[in-house]
């Protein structure tokens, strides 16, 4: 009895030092660490969902657009947009790299053929939202300088703040990127960015939900604080690592006709 | 095609619709209702066109693998107060792991650069309203298509038993493309209605990098016809006989990318028309056209495109040959006769969503200097409702298409409401 005590009690300080070392760890961490963390954390190896978009004007007018939306891990999405009429059968692919910029194809039905967007158009907006094609990528981990700027309580979530700053010769929009990272999973839940004035230009917010054994957005929203102009997004019916393949993440599949 | 044709077809192409589909399949109706009223600025006939077009989709799904799409217009004209229906495509759709297959009335679009594209030859073009989208203004065609996918590369193979041509506006004296007396009465000779008639393509594409390229070949006929005139020594005149099409080969190539900031295109074909004695001088030499194109979006959200096209006809030997050879109407690709051409085109979408848009689209006859210039707004009040109010100029040498135009400048305002 004294020795399974004896066993119970060193686990107990085992298991506290453990902890302990792992705060340590994770408050000695540097920004570069943490936005490498953040790259590589788990994600679902496939995922796929409903998505309403809200575009808010400054006014309150909301417009709705609905998509039906395809991930492959953090590398490839493909999406349709199902709502309203006018866009009804568009779709947007995206594959994304390490070591170059991202590909992305959009296929409106008017032309009958997908389209490569090109790395400058990436600075326009996503179908009329506040998030550019730029936003809807991933960012490098080496194309940007990262600086651990403090922590932060959100939503009692305990956070990082880092800044990222483009390395020269990087083309963005922003001249810094302010990120809150969530400590326990490794997740964005906030983002300030900065235009090239280093004003504060647009805010994002993400809300986590849990959904099997992985931690994925489930709304998330983007203000142009300029233009007053407001993104929503909504995903819904999240379904994850359900066996989708790789394949369907090809422009071939872009010009299908989905409901 | 006669539009009473399309219900055995659409009943037919049903038969190739998986069986169980018919009982758990998704049926959508969708479509559009669009008013467009365009007026000369200059008279005497002040009206130019009052349409109403009805578009209507039915979109049926089974699961992922297979699609059935029809997609029609009811087309009022306001000023003869006549109407038609129009059955632009009915098609069915097998998906499969390692293909897509399409059989049926459809339009296939071919090439990769913006308006221009010497390679879309598979779908001629009504060109009575040419200031129509290209989309619309296509005339669907009966045809399998059936894509293959080998790894990294697809290989598309189209059959095409269908022939049409290039509906020129023939009844608006206006707007004629070709001017020769005596067109509008004659009706072409067509191909005969023959298994070793219709028409095939092949293409395969892949990407390299940054690029998507294709590499394509069609055989078949020409989809402009070419006038044949015949001497009356009474008159001492060159009188229209009959309008006739060749059988043509094309081969062509494109691409698409990024290179540095900018997006860039390229497509080219080269064309070889049949001539079976040799020597007949209505027969074009092969001829290649090229177009080559780049876009830019600026930090403001200004979106620049600007592309170059011109035609080369080879095996040339004196000027004389070149002078008769230039007097051939170019057969193919764009409809418009013209031998090099320069289009550009500044867009800006503006409003809180992006929802609105202005435009300034031109297009200059580098050999004729002729030019048309189309600046549009649209404003979108709604979702899925367009209002559009836009200018059609046309002007320079007398030579020139546009030129001969020039008197036509129109003024117009399009509304379009999406359900």
């Amino acid at each position: 009895m004294k020795t399974r005590s004896s066993i119970a009690a060193l686990m107990l300080i085992l298991s506290i030092s453990w902890s302990d070392a792992l705060l340590t760890a994770q408050e000695q961490m540097t920004g570069a660490q943490i936005m490498e963390k953040v790259d590589t954390r788990t994600v679902p190896v496939d995922s796929r969902m409903e998505t309403i978009m809200k575009l808010i004007d400054k006014r309150g007018s909301v417009r709705e657009r609905t998509l039906k939306s395809y991930r492959w891990g953090d590398d490839k999405q493909i999406m349709w947009f199902l709502a309203p009429a006018d866009v009804k059968g568009s779709s947007f692919l995206k594959h994304t790299y390490d070591d170059r910029d991202d590909d992305m194809w959009l296929y409106l039905p008017s032309f009958g053929k997908v389209r490569r967007i090109a790395s400058h158009a990436k600075k326009g907006s996503f179908m009329g939202s506040d998030f550019t094609y730029e936003d809807m990528g991933d960012r490098k981990l080496k194309d940007y300088e990262y600086k651990l700027m403090g922590e932060e309580k959100i939503d009692g979530k305990e956070c990082w703040i880092v800044e990222s700053i483009p390395n020269k010769g990087v083309v963005t929009d922003y001249s810094k990127i302010v990120s809150w990272v969530w400590k326990t999973e490794y997740m964005l839940i906030k983002e300030d960015f900065y235009d090239r004035r280093n004003q504060l230009k647009k805010k994002k917010v993400l809300e986590p939900v849990n959904v099997g054994k992985y931690w994925v957005a489930q709304f998330m929203s983007m203000e142009n604080l300029k233009s007053k102009h407001k993104t929503e997004i909504y995903m819904n019916n999240i379904e994850v690592d359900t066996g989708l393949e790789e394949k369907l993440f090809d422009t071939r599949y872009m010009k299908r006709i989905h409901r | 095609m006669n539009n009473l044709v399309i219900i055995p077809v659409i009943l037919l192409l049903l038969l190739f619709y998986p069986l169980e589909g018919a009982f758990c399949q998704n049926y959508e109706i969708r479509g559009s209702v669009r008013e467009w009223i365009k007026n000369y600025i200059e008279g005497p006939q002040d009206q130019g066109l009052m349409e109403t077009r009805i578009k209507m989709e039915l979109l049926s799904t089974m699961g992922e693998s297979s699609a059935f799409h029809v997609k029609s217009y009811y087309i009022y004209d306001g000023i003869k107060k006549t109407g038609e229906w129009e059955f632009q495509e009915a098609y069915v759709d097998l998906y499969y792991g390692w293909g897509d297959f399409r059989f049926g009335k459809q339009i296939v679009a071919w090439g990769k650069a913006d308006e221009l594209n010497p390679t879309d030859i598979l779908n001629p073009q009504r060109l009575g309203n040419f200031s129509e989208v290209k989309n619309i203004r296509k005339i669907g065609l009966m045809m399998f298509k059936g894509s293959f996918w080998l790894g990294e590369n697809t290989l598309t193979f189209v059959w095409k038993p269908e022939f049409d041509y290039y509906r020129f506006p023939t009844d608006n004296p206006r707007f004629s493309f070709i001017p020769i007396p005596g067109l509008g009465e004659l009706q072409p000779d067509l191909p005969e209605n023959e298994l070793k008639n219709t028409e095939w393509a092949l293409k395969f594409e892949r990407t390299i990098g940054l690029y998507d390229i294709s590499v394509s070949y069609f055989e078949g006929w020409e989809n402009i016809f070419t006038p044949i005139f015949t001497y009356d020594p009474n008159h001492q005149v060159q009188i229209l006989d009959k309008l006739t099409f060749r059988r043509i080969k094309m081969f062509s190539a494109d691409m698409a990318g990024s290179f540095h900031s900018f997006g860039v295109w390229t497509e080219a074909a080269y064309f070889r028309t049949e001539d079976s004695g040799g020597n007949d001088p209505a027969v074009k030499n092969p001829y290649i056209q090229i177009v080559a194109g780049t876009d830019y979006t600026f930090m403001n959200g200004l979106k620049v495109n600007l592309q170059y096209f011109k035609e080369y006809i080879t095996m040339i030997n004196n000027d004389s040959e070149e002078q008769m050879e230039e007097s051939i109407m170019s057969r193919l690709g764009l409809g418009f006769p013209m031998r090099q051409a320069f289009s550009s085109r500044f867009s800006r979408d503006f409003g809180p969503s992006e929802q609105h848009s202005a435009e300034i689209f031109t297009l200059y006859d580098i050999d004729e200097s002729g030019y048309m210039v189309q600046p549009k707004i649209i404003y979108s009040p709604e979702d899925a409702l367009n209002l559009e109010f836009g200018l059609n100029l046309y002007g320079g040498g007398s030579e020139s298409m546009f030129g001969r135009f020039k008197k036509n400048d129109e003024v117009y305002i399009k509304a379009e409401f999406s359900f």
